[in-house]
């Protein structure tokens, strides 16, 4: 006779996941369990229709009672474990169904958790121990984390468990709860503290109540207990590789990157082909700036077998991840070519890593070569689903190319409110002002975007001059109940138009700045350099000098140089010694083709913060670029001189 | 004069052609000896007219090409009871200790004395060998060529520590030349005596000091092979030129497998442990070099019959710890290790040197000088004009001038230096007239730098004018030329002409110093930077007016290049490899 098998279940106010988990089951086992602690929603009539045994539970703050209910009233010779947002992967009956037939106590399964960041799927596999013959005396313990492995251990310790790679379950929660609440963290951790008090030996509750301690961003307190957790632990301990990448985390995270450090090469002595460690020691070198050790450990994390599951590895760090880092590292020393080499290695390992694909874009540069960056894209890939195109439409928005913006938004139907505004944004930056006017004015008002489209509609007035409109729209906004920053930007805009001098100049907040910073960019995008020049000129001299490297950015971008070079100096004048702002400078001046200067800017760069690569390596172009004309010059000047052709030829070969 | 226990001392000495440096020696004896006796063997120069200022025993003796028999025709001519055995190259400190204090010691027959060679002052870098020059007056050398007292009993020969004979270089020239006439005696004696070890031991000093290496590397491995331990006066110092025989033939493995054969002779031996380090060091096998150093810094100073390089035990080792360990990425730890050196020795000046140069690759320039002056390491002068000698070389004339400032140092040629290339040209002019009362004349590179801050301050006339006075000074005459037409080009924008091909090397040479100057200035003020810009760019134009010069000035702009590429390796690359 077959073994029968029968699902384990707890859950409150499951109605959104309940169906997708009992569905994923339905032939793979005989009987259903659900222990429900207080639903008030439809959990249980759900659960009735596909006929489980559902048995209200008061909850008492202990998991592990909960689930003991459920195992108590399971008549199954094995027992199956899933939360409600869980579910089997497709396939795994037929593995469930053989597996339960061999002679083991209880089995791993492999769960791949869904995590959902920044618009992108990402998937991160683990193991779990969910699968157990029904006997008595397994039972949970510990009042979060509830563990039964260690219980079965105790109870017979010839019990023999396995790996079951091949039976997947699925976890959505993190998609839609990974940011749990933080009092919702904390009194987690305090259970597991209670807990932890009375067993204080409890090597796995103190590697759980670690991570929670990691989770609440307690970094400190995280790696020290994970720590203790790992101390003296027997190097056999299915969850050591995951307890030594928390505590590489934490202390990454605590800036202890000694013990970091020192964790990764214990661990690689243990486990000499676990990609993460790798590639967390390459992140840590990377942060500490020491880029031929990042660089050394990311090829090391690449040449790294398949990993084992008990690894749970995160996805990419033999891949995709890695690869972003080092195409990361070789823009530090503005190696370009190899940048975009290893972006793309990254985005063919993982088509959905958009981090590589900003990467790519950025050196591309499609504000300055739009059509060199359209012809690029499509050798890389077809971007021929909406989602896609939506996403290039974005990026390119972001990357201020907005004629290309516009192109992959247009080609996109059904687009949201937001998207509809960056889309008018797209029209304005061609000067399309009423055909952005039709769209913004589209925009409900009940929309949570409507104060973003009334202000770019002011700003499409603010554009042309129309004073009259400005002033209208400016009292519009101001009924809308404005922030404090937002309002004062827009009465600057308006004020800018009377060319009188705001008195006093208007003090402006991160949040007014950042609105600035926008409308500067936008009017100088138009050739308005005017416009620009007459909102910065109505701020506070002292809140415009704070952010003087942003707007002498912006001028530089936009090819207005002598505005540029007003602005670092003006910032350098309150902040001698910022390695940026020389550095900046020095970009300035060698566009202005002051290369003597730009050389002993680059050199004040490297002197104020020797770190960076990019000041030795843009100063060396410098002087390659000085010597090269001092040839060409040589050549016209000496003709008779055949070295310099030859000298020259081999420099220009070289560059 | 009573003499106590009738325990007097002579002087005997063999000179020829030491009219420069023999004062220097007997000089350096005054009050330690009671009777003189130089034996010339056929000056051509006034050494015996120094000599008779010294005393009235000086003889002369025909050169028959026998050391030992000149020498004991010397001691002949003495009558006291102890023989001191100098060469005019050399002199006697007995600040330690001296010699009257030796020869009251009833039980000794002769003593070896510690010789110094290298650089002499003070506490830096020298070796020490020790040489049998104090003995009682009833010795007599034997050997035509290296000749030597031999003692039979050697509990009669004692060690001691003071007072110590200093050796002072001599020029090359002359070494080689006295070189070459040894070869040529030993030689002979050799074929007389073809199994005499000493022989062959000086052969080979012989021949390594004229870069025969394989000769000497021949003679070195014969001597090792046949002394034993109770010639270690000999054989460590044979040991040691082996090894750097070894070394400069580029048989790096050889030379470690002697040190590592030897190590267990002569366990204590730090100068061995050392040369160990040194070697895995220029493999680039650092972890071991660490090892083998910090084995060395285990040891104190080796007992005195060990030929031995000061500080192997100490500083020079702590140096080369903390570069291994630098280039491990250990980078605290050899912070501490150049910080150890410098306490051990604040003379030795190399750590200090490193120490800044590691610091500028990992923090900004103005907190390395901080932690220097925070550390007082600043506070002598010595180490002040190193470190500003670090900062000028890497470009940062602001803190080098600071430097020497905080150390209370005088004017200098550097001081003026780095105050006119970090836009201090007021002070800088002013330090000037400062030197100019004490030495009317100054020094042609000073002349420039004064002109170049006249240039820098705008001051065309007086710049023209400080170029003409030089310009009548015939060896300012190229450098004038040059300054005359950078300041030419500042006031009329136009060039003034080529220099006489007699003059364009010297020419282009003081032009491309100022504008290496100029590349090494470091300036706040915008108006100074403006005026330093200006002059870089009319020297590059004068420069471009000749095919020679020009091809100096891309070289040289090759070299900045390149220089940077050294430069991000060292700061990004050092630690490849260091863990897993």
């Amino acid at each position: 006779m077959p073994a029968k098998i029968s699902l384990c279940m707890i859950v409150k106010n499951e109605q959104q996941n309940l169906e997708r988990c009992l569905n994923s089951v339905q032939r793979a086992v005989d009987e259903i369990i659900v222990v429900d602690t207080g639903s008030t929603d439809e959990t249980c009539t759900i659960a009735a229709n596909y006929g489980a045994i559902v048995q209200p539970f008061l909850w008492q703050e202990d998991f592990s009672e909960a689930r003991n209910a459920s195992l108590a009233l399971a008549t199954g010779d094995w027992i199956l474990f899933l939360d409600a947002d869980e579910a089997l992967a497709p396939g795994s009956e037929t593995v469930l169904r053989s597996i339960v037939e061999l002679d083991n106590d209880g089995y791993f399964v492999k769960i791949i958790n869904y995590v959902g960041s920044e618009g992108w799927l990402d998937s991160c596999p683990d193991l779990v121990f969910r699968l157990f013959r029904n006997r008595p005396d397994y039972r949970f313990r510990g009042a979060i984390h509830e563990q039964i492995i260690d219980v079965i251990l105790e109870n017979n310790s010839q019990a023999r468990y396995q790996l079951a790679e091949d039976l997947v379950i699925t976890h959505y929660g993190y998609l839609t709860q990974q940011i749990m609440a933080k009092d919702k963290k904390n009194r987690n951790i305090s259970i597991i503290r209670r807990e932890l008090e009375n067993t204080p030996q409890n090597r796995l509750l103190r590697y759980h109540y670690g991570v929670e301690l990691f989770r609440a961003d307690r970094l400190t307190e995280a790696a020290e207990e994970l720590t203790k957790a790992a101390n003296g632990i027997d190097p056999g301990t299915v969850y050591l590789p995951k307890l030594l990448r928390y505590i590489v985390l934490a202390c990454q995270g605590a800036q202890q990157y000694e013990k970091a450090m020192e964790t990764i090469k214990l661990g690689l002595s243990l486990f000499p082909h676990y990609a993460d460690l790798y590639y967390y020691g390459g992140l840590i070198h990377a942060e500490l700036r020491n880029y031929a050790q990042a660089y050394e450990l990311f090829q090391q994390a690449l040449s790294m077998p398949p990993q084992p599951a008990y690894f749970a590895p995160f996805s990419g760090t033999a891949g995709f991840r890695t690869y972003y880092q080092l195409g990361q590292l070789a823009e530090k020393f503005c190696n370009e070519e190899e940048a975009l080499r290893y972006y793309l290695l990254s985005l063919r390992d993982n088509a959905n890593f958009t981090a590589a694909l900003s990467g790519i874009l950025k050196i591309l540069n499609p504000r300055e070569n739009p059509e060199y960056t359209r012809q690029a894209l499509a050798k890389i890939c077809d971007f021929c689903t909406p989602e896609a195109k939506l996403l290039l439409a974005d990026l390119f928005f972001f990357a201020s190319a907005y004629p290309l913006a516009l192109e992959y938004f247009e080609q996109v139907d059904l687009i949201s409110p937001y998207t509809q505004i960056l889309k008018a944004i797209c029209l304005m930056q061609q000067r399309r002002f009423l055909e952005a006017l039709r769209i913004l004015e589209n925009i409900p008002a009940d929309d949570a975007q409507f104060a973003l489209a009334k202000f770019n509609k002011l700003l499409c007035f603010w554009f042309e001059g129309n004073r009259a409109r400005v002033r209208a729209i400016a009292e519009e906004c101001f009924a809308l109940g404005l922030s404090l920053d937002t309002g004062a930007v827009i009465a600057i805009l308006r004020d800018s138009l009377k060319k009188k001098h705001a008195d006093p100049p208007v003090v402006l907040q991160e949040e007014g700045i950042a609105l600035v910073r926008d409308v500067v960019l936008r009017a100088l995008d138009l050739g308005e350099y005017a416009l620009a020049q007459s909102l910065l000129t109505q701020i506070d001299p002292d809140v415009l000098g704070k952010h003087a490297l942003d707007w002498g950015e912006l001028f530089q971008q936009y090819g207005y140089l002598d505005q540029a070079e007003y602005y670092v100096k003006l910032y350098l004048e309150n902040n001698a010694g910022d390695a940026r702002a020389y550095f900046k400078l020095a970009k300035i001046k060698e566009q202005q083709g002051r290369k003597m200067e730009a050389s002993g800017l680059y050199r004040q760069a490297f002197t104020h913060d020797p770190r960076e690569p990019r000041y030795y390596v843009k100063l060396i172009r410098l002087y390659e670029d000085m010597r090269r004309e001092v040839l060409a010059e040589a050549c016209l000047k000496h003709p008779d001189v055949p070295a310099f052709k030859t000298l020259l030829e081999e420099a220009c070969k070289e560059q | 004069m009573q003499r106590a226990m009738n325990r007097t001392i002579a002087l005997a000495m063999i000179v020829r052609n030491e009219a420069a440096r023999l004062a220097d020696c007997l000089n350096s004896v005054k009050g330690q000896v009671d009777e003189i006796v130089i034996v010339d063997t056929g000056s051509t120069d006034h050494t015996v007219d120094v000599a008779r200022q010294y005393t009235d025993k000086v003889m002369f003796y025909a050169w028959d090409n026998d050391f030992a028999a000149a020498r004991n025709f010397a001691l002949e001519q003495t009558n006291s009871t102890w023989i001191l055995s100098l060469d005019a190259d050399e002199q006697l400190d007995v600040r330690g200790g001296d010699l009257r204090a030796l020869a009251g010691q009833k039980e000794k027959e002769a003593f070896c004395l510690p010789l110094q060679t290298g650089e002499v002052d003070d506490n830096c870098q020298y070796d020490r060998f020790m040489v049998l020059r104090f003995f009682r007056n009833t010795y007599r050398f034997s050997g035509a060529i290296h000749e030597q007292i031999i003692v039979g009993d050697v509990a009669a020969l004692g060690f001691a520590a003071n007072p110590v004979i200093r050796h002072t270089a001599i020029p090359a020239r002359e070494r080689r030349m006295r070189r070459g006439r040894n070869i040529a005696l030993l030689q002979k004696a050799i074929n007389k005596e073809p199994d005499n070890p000493f022989l062959i031991y000086y052969y080979g000093v012989d021949w390594l000091g004229l870069g025969r290496l394989e000769k000497a590397t021949a003679c070195f491995e014969r001597v090792l092979g046949c002394l034993t331990d109770e010639h270690t006066l000999f054989r460590a110092p044979a040991l040691r030129y082996l090894i750097d025989c070894y070394k400069l033939q580029g048989e790096l493995d050889k030379a470690i497998c002697l040190c590592l054969d030897e190590s267990m002779r002569y366990g204590e031996y730090s100068d061995l442990f050392f040369e160990g380090g040194v070697l895995f060091e220029l493999k680039g096998e650092y972890q071991m070099a660490v090892k083998w150093f910090n084995e060395a810094l285990r040891h104190d100073e080796p007992p005195a019959v060990f030929h031995h390089t000061k500080g192997t035990e100490s500083y020079l080792s702590l140096h080369h710890l903390g570069c291994c360990l630098e280039q491990l990425g250990a980078f605290k730890q050899a912070r501490e290790c150049y910080l150890r050196a410098l306490a051990a020795n604040k003379r030795y000046i190399h750590p200090l040197h490193q120490l800044i140069h590691m610091d500028l690759s990992r923090q900004s320039a103005a907190s390395v000088w901080e932690d220097l002056w925070k550390g007082g390491y600043l506070t002598d002068s010595l180490s002040a004009a190193s470190a500003a000698e670090s900062f000028w070389e890497a470009g940062l004339p602001d803190l080098a001038y600071a430097c020497l400032i905080q150390a209370g140092a005088d004017v200098s040629a550097a001081l003026i230096k780095y105050g006119v290339y970090s836009g201090r040209q007021g002070e800088a002019l002013a330090s000037l007239e400062q030197l100019r009362s004490r030495t009317p004349v100054l020094s042609v590179a000073l002349a420039v730098d004064e002109i170049v801050a006249l240039l820098m301050a705008e001051n065309l006339k007086q710049a023209k004018a400080r170029a003409w006075d030089l310009w009548k000074r015939p060896a300012g005459r190229n450098a004038a030329w040059a300054m005359l037409h950078v300041t030419h080009m500042l006031e009329k924008g136009s060039l003034g002409g080529i220099p006489e091909p007699h003059r364009q090397k010297e020419v282009t040479e003081v032009l491309i110093t100022v504008l290496e100057n100029c590349w090494h200035s470091r300036v706040e003020d915008s108006q100074l930077q403006a005026s330093l810009t200006d002059i870089m760019t009319q020297i590059m134009r004068i420069l471009l007016l000749q095919p020679q010069p020009t091809l100096l000035l891309t070289a040289c702009l090759q070299d900045k290049a390149d220089h940077l590429r050294q430069q991000i390796r060292y700061n990004f690359e050092s630690a490849r490899g260091v863990w897993v």
